[in-house]
């Protein structure tokens, strides 16, 4: 028996949220990352109902068909953060799992670390957890003088929205299989962007598709960003200092309810500065 | 007995420079002033509790005194209070403290009860209660008439409050301080001078009509008043006044804690003459407090005493703090 995924929206935090949400019994909460979309948890939506649990797969704030607030300081961690609290609330639930991945990983790692009486386990999916450094953390991001850490490249409001607006098929096809276990050999390694030139080869050769991405996945995301845009994500990157500063309160403060980490040793978030040291160092 | 010795340092806490003033060796407590004050404004408390067996600390809060005040207004949301405090603990190598807080430090002490109960084991709060996160952004459902504004209105604006604050210091500092005391004649306080508590006349002044007594009340020196006049001349106000520009801030960025309640053990006291206490809402959340603070232990209401609880009541507190933190 296939299980339907169904689709609403509801208030949370002061924006209109669109979920996908699929079966019955305790929530779980599926949070996605960058770019993405409630989408990106299609297989998990019905394996979970049919393992007797209530998925939730919302559009997070900024994206697909939930509301994109203007201003950037709309972005902080607390205000998603804000937004999945919002929504245990609107779907009447004391408590949930949380998971999340890349960006959304984040947001399920601090929402188990700042309110462990609402969401009682955590999965996160290619991030870990991270502690809070001791410094700003655009500061000590990589940077040479030939290019710098795409986090970088995403901080300047419109710039890297122009490139990625323009070329939404490119980031959905070449883009998602170039971090992809299925990358070629001698793929230009991910992360640096380079300071001169185009940012990115949006003029490669299209890679023919692996077997777990169709060109209907890829129709789809492409008709969700052709649609929104790219600014609600990459907003979230420009939060990355004021989060820091927000997050003093709980420096130190451990992540305590029961968590699962998940990552492929392909990717590329694995390798990157300190990561080694952040994944021996989860428990 | 022998009165305990207050000192004075500087600590790097979150990013900034803090001053400290610290008395007695023991369990830490920490001390958070309000608007518009000063570690000063524990001076009763600190040699009491020193002498009690606690390391009490009073720090220059944000913004004041000699610690530092950072320009950029979102520089002063609570988090960033907060931060300070848990920084803070960090500096003086304690795992955990007891926090208190008076007028604007009582939210930043049950906040930090509220985010870090690991921290922050107990929580003593000093006329503003615990106010648990409401529905709408703040701003907007504060009294607003024809005629007049309620006073945190008023010091939106960056400037304005400042530069009726800052023309005469010392006059500043004596009309706070007497006017919304116990001391002060029901009629005399300019908070209530627009007819209700806690607003300011549209083309007029926060200090409008506010008593400005020849003599001070029993409680309160011109030696005192002159120390308060001497830091405020050297600061201005702005850094305390910016602390009320992330109201609606500090609204949006606790919605991850909407719902969420106190679960240490907690004490609040207050004057019956506060305005604080008369503030709209007030008479409802005050008998309520305990169904968001489940361990509070005591409500203690001090009859005839108005907002500067610990300033006017110095005994009366100390007792009340001492025997809740030696129960604790």
């Amino acid at each position: 028996m296939t299980i339907e995924v169904m689709h609403r929206t509801v208030e949370t935090n002061g924006i209109r949220m669109h979920l996908a949400e699929a079966g019955e019994g305790p929530l779980v909460v599926l949070c996605h990352g960058f770019p993405e979309s409630w989408y990106s948890w299609r297989h998990q939506l019905p394996a979970l109902a049919e393992a007797g649990f209530r998925a939730v797969a919302p559009d997070m704030r900024g994206y697909g068909q939930t509301d994109r607030p203007d201003a950037i300081d709309q972005y902080t961690l607390f205000h998603i953060l804000g937004d999945m609290v919002g929504v245990l609330d609107a779907l009447g639930a004391d408590r949930a799992v949380i998971a999340g991945h890349d960006w959304g990983a984040i947001v399920a790692w601090h929402a188990a670390q700042l309110r462990p009486d609402r969401f009682r386990g955590a999965i996160g999916l290619s991030v870990p957890f991270r502690a809070r450094g001791p410094v700003r953390p655009t500061t000590i991001m990589p940077q040479t003088d030939d290019a710098i850490w795409y986090q970088l490249y995403f901080q300047k409001p419109g710039v890297a929205e122009a490139e990625y607006d323009r070329n939404a098929r490119v980031v959905f096809r070449a883009g998602r299989i170039a971090i992809s276990g299925d990358a070629l050999p001698g793929t230009r390694p991910f992360g640096m962007i380079p300071r001169q030139g185009r940012p990115f080869r949006w003029d490669a050769p299209a890679p023919p598709l692996p077997r777990w991405l169709t060109e209907p996945d890829v129709d789809f995301y492409t008709a969700e960003f052709t649609r929104t845009g790219f600014r609600g994500g990459l907003n979230w990157y420009r939060n990355i200092d004021r989060n820091w500063e927000l997050l003093a309160p709980f420096d130190g403060l451990r992540v305590t309810v029961p968590a699962l980490y998940i990552a492929g040793d392909r990717d590329p978030v694995i390798k990157f500065p300190g990561m080694d040291r952040h994944i021996a160092d989860l428990e | 007995m022998m009165t305990a010795e207050v000192t004075h340092r500087t600590v790097e806490t979150n990013g900034i420079r803090m001053h400290l003033a610290e008395a007695g060796a023991g369990p830490l407590v920490v001390l958070c002033h309000g608007f518009a004050e000063s570690w000063y404004s524990w001076r009763h408390q600190l040699p009491a509790l020193a002498e009690a067996g606690f390391r009490a600390v009073a720090p220059d809060m944000r913004g004041y005194g000699g610690t530092d005040r950072p320009e950029a207004i979102d520089q002063y949301t609570l988090l960033h209070l907060i931060g300070d405090m848990v920084g803070l603990l960090d500096a003086l190598g304690a795992e955990q403290a007891v926090i208190a807080g008076h007028d604007w430090g009582a939210p930043v002490a049950w906040h930090a009860a509220l985010l870090r109960p690991d921290r922050f084991r107990a929580v003593i709060g000093l006329s503003v209660p615990y106010r648990p996160r409401g529905s709408v952004r703040p701003t907007t459902v504060m009294p607003q008439t024809d005629d007049a504004v309620f006073y945190q209105l008023y010091f939106q604006t960056p400037g304005v409050a400042e530069v009726e604050f800052e023309r005469d210091v010392g006059h500043t500092i004596r009309s706070l301080l007497c006017a919304i005391s116990g001391d002060a004649a029901p009629r005399e306080s300019g908070l209530t001078a627009a007819g209700a508590v806690g607003t300011v006349r549209r083309r007029g002044g926060f200090l409008d009509g506010m008593a400005n007594p020849a003599v001070l009340p029993p409680w309160l020196t011109e030696a005192e008043v002159d120390f308060y006049a001497g830091e405020f001349a050297r600061t201005g106000f702005r850094g305390g006044l910016n602390w009320y520009r992330n109201i609606d801030r500090n609204w949006e960025l606790l919605a991850p804690f909407a719902g969420a309640r106190i679960m240490v053990p907690a004490l609040y006291i207050a004057g019956d003459r506060d305005p604080v206490v008369a503030f709209p809402g007030m008479d409802r959340l005050i008998p309520n407090l305990v169904s968001f603070v489940p361990q509070l232990r005591a409500t203690i209401m001090l009859p005839g005493c108005g907002h500067w609880t610990q300033q006017e009541r110095a005994a009366e507190v100390n007792a009340a703090m001492i025997d809740f933190l030696r129960r604790l």
